[in-house]
């Protein structure tokens, strides 16, 4: 091999490192809500979105009534779910049997890669329109699509109040 | 009698009218101001100063609340629509209105007062909304921006910052000055189209040429509102912060690097890079229009039955 080949080497090293990444380095975590028998007898659906500037905000307050009302919709990023769906709030049906019987019910949230997110999760009763039974607030340092470190959910516990907590994607 | 003549006789005649008249004529020949006729123009503002003074002040809200939505608002344009919208709110009685449009308004202009000529009820209604934000707690302006890295003359440099709560009337501005130099220069900072809290400064390249030998820039950066009280900064006129510009020798070695005798565009890792580049980039275009970068946060959810 002629030394002028071997100064190509590394270039194309480089360039058959291109590629898809691996499918088992996806950014997952597992964020464990535990909700309260109250939540779980009125509930009909949760709702799902991500504030940025997490660490500015307090979780205290937002889980005091419908997050609509006490944040701008720019500050809610884009959020995705398993099946492709776009929205600044996902919403998912409760499956009431599966929990009710000791099971449990997996939602999976695509949130674009960032740092100083707050996560909501709240819980609807059904209606026109829907109702805000109570919430579960987490700050999320990092959002990367590494390995995430697991986090410990605030639990959803019944907070009634006259609003309807319906975010438009 | 030359033509232009008679403009001028009249304007002095209008001019002894006015001077003899009794005060009841001379006020109706010059009637004082609407309390809408102040300030910049916009077509809303105009449109909302007319219905404002044939009292259609729902339709002069609307108007306002559109003028506030436009693109490309100034910030004259923005005290003046809120203005009208607190006069339009307190004609209304819409006290909660008035109080938000005057807030905004205050931030701008501290001093400001309603014109002597309005009704003595909405003076009472604005001199208790004053009071109110004035008690009130105002939300703190913060500027996350880092410092200024070493940088290569003969080139604008560009400085990001991320402002939050910045007050309407109220200026960010980067200040600097060659280290033993008695003066500051200082720039803008001017808000991204695109994202409200970004914010960008440049440093024009004629202050800070490329020499020979490195010399340091000293700066700092501060957030005053429209009265010149310092609400945000990093640094200070007495302690500011430093980079290094570097010295033409250094930036031109990096230069020359790779480009021994022949000219650079024979270069056949020139070539070598340019395909590569092309190549990366292309993958990159595909990457990204296929997939965007997000992290997936599995969620689990349970029912405990021991919580009520």
């Amino acid at each position: 091999m002629s030394p002028s080949s071997l100064k190509l080497l590394p270039l194309a090293a480089l360039l058959t490192a291109c590629g898809p990444e691996s499918s088992g380095d996806t950014g997952r975590f597992g964020l464990d809500v535990v909700m309260s028998s109250a939540v779980a007898n009125e509930v009909h659906a949760l709702q799902v979105s991500v504030l940025t500037r997490g660490s500015s905000r307090s979780c205290t307050e937002l889980q005091t009534t419908c997050l609509n009302s006490q944040v701008r919709r720019e500050d809610l990023v884009i959020l995705e779910d398993a099946r492709g769906n776009e929205g600044r709030a996902l919403r998912f049906t409760v499956d009431l049997a599966a929990m009710q019987g000791g099971g449990s019910q997996s939602l999976d949230v695509d949130v674009p890669v960032g740092r100083d997110y707050a996560l909501v999760i709240e819980a609807m009763a059904v209606g026109s329109p829907s109702r805000f039974l109570g919430s579960s607030c987490n700050y999320l340092k990092v959002v990367n699509s590494g390995t995430n470190a697991p986090l410990v959910a605030a639990p959803l516990v019944l907070t009634e109040q006259a609003c309807d907590p319906s975010i438009a994607p | 009698m030359h033509r232009h003549d008679l403009p001028s006789r009249l304007g002095a005649l209008l001019l002894v009218v006015g001077l003899v008249a009794p005060p009841g004529l001379a006020h109706t020949l010059f009637p004082p101001p609407a309390l809408s006729q102040l300030g910049p123009a916009s077509p809303e503002i105009t449109r909302a100063r007319e219905q404002i003074d044939n009292g259609e002040f729902e339709e002069a809200r609307r108007t306002l609340q559109a003028g506030l939505d436009a693109p490309d608002v100034t910030d004259d344009q923005l005290v003046e629509l809120y203005r009208l919208l607190g006069l339009t709110a307190l004609y209304l009685g819409d006290e909660n209105q008035a109080r938000e449009a005057y807030e905004k308004l205050l931030q701008a202009r501290p001093d400001y007062e309603l014109p002597r000529t309005a009704p003595p009820k909405l003076r009472a209604l604005y001199a208790r909304i004053k009071d109110d934000i004035r008690s009130r707690r105002v939300r703190p302006v913060t500027l996350d921006v880092d410092p200024i890295p070493d940088a290569r003359g003969g080139a604008p440099l560009e400085v990001v910052a991320t402002i939050q709560e910045l007050a309407l009337g109220a200026r960010a501005r980067l200040f600097y000055r060659r280290a033993g130099d008695q003066a500051y220069n200082s720039v803008d900072f001017v808000k991204d189209r695109n994202d409200k809290e970004r914010f960008l400064a440049v440093v024009p390249a004629y202050d800070v040429p490329a020499e020979s030998e490195p010399y340091e820039v000293e700066y700092y950066f501060e957030v005053a509102d429209a009265a010149q009280r310092r609400l945000a900064g990093r640094g200070d006129s007495f302690q500011p912060l430093m980079f290094q510009v570097l010295p033409l020798q250094q930036a031109a070695v990096a230069d020359a690097e790779g480009s021994s005798g022949r000219p650079w565009y024979k270069s056949p890792w020139l070539w070598v890079a340019v395909g590569a580049v092309a190549i990366g980039g292309t993958a990159g275009v595909v990457a990204l229009s296929s997939s965007e970068d997000r992290g997936r946060v599995p969620i689990t959810i349970r029912v405990d039955p021991s919580q009520p």
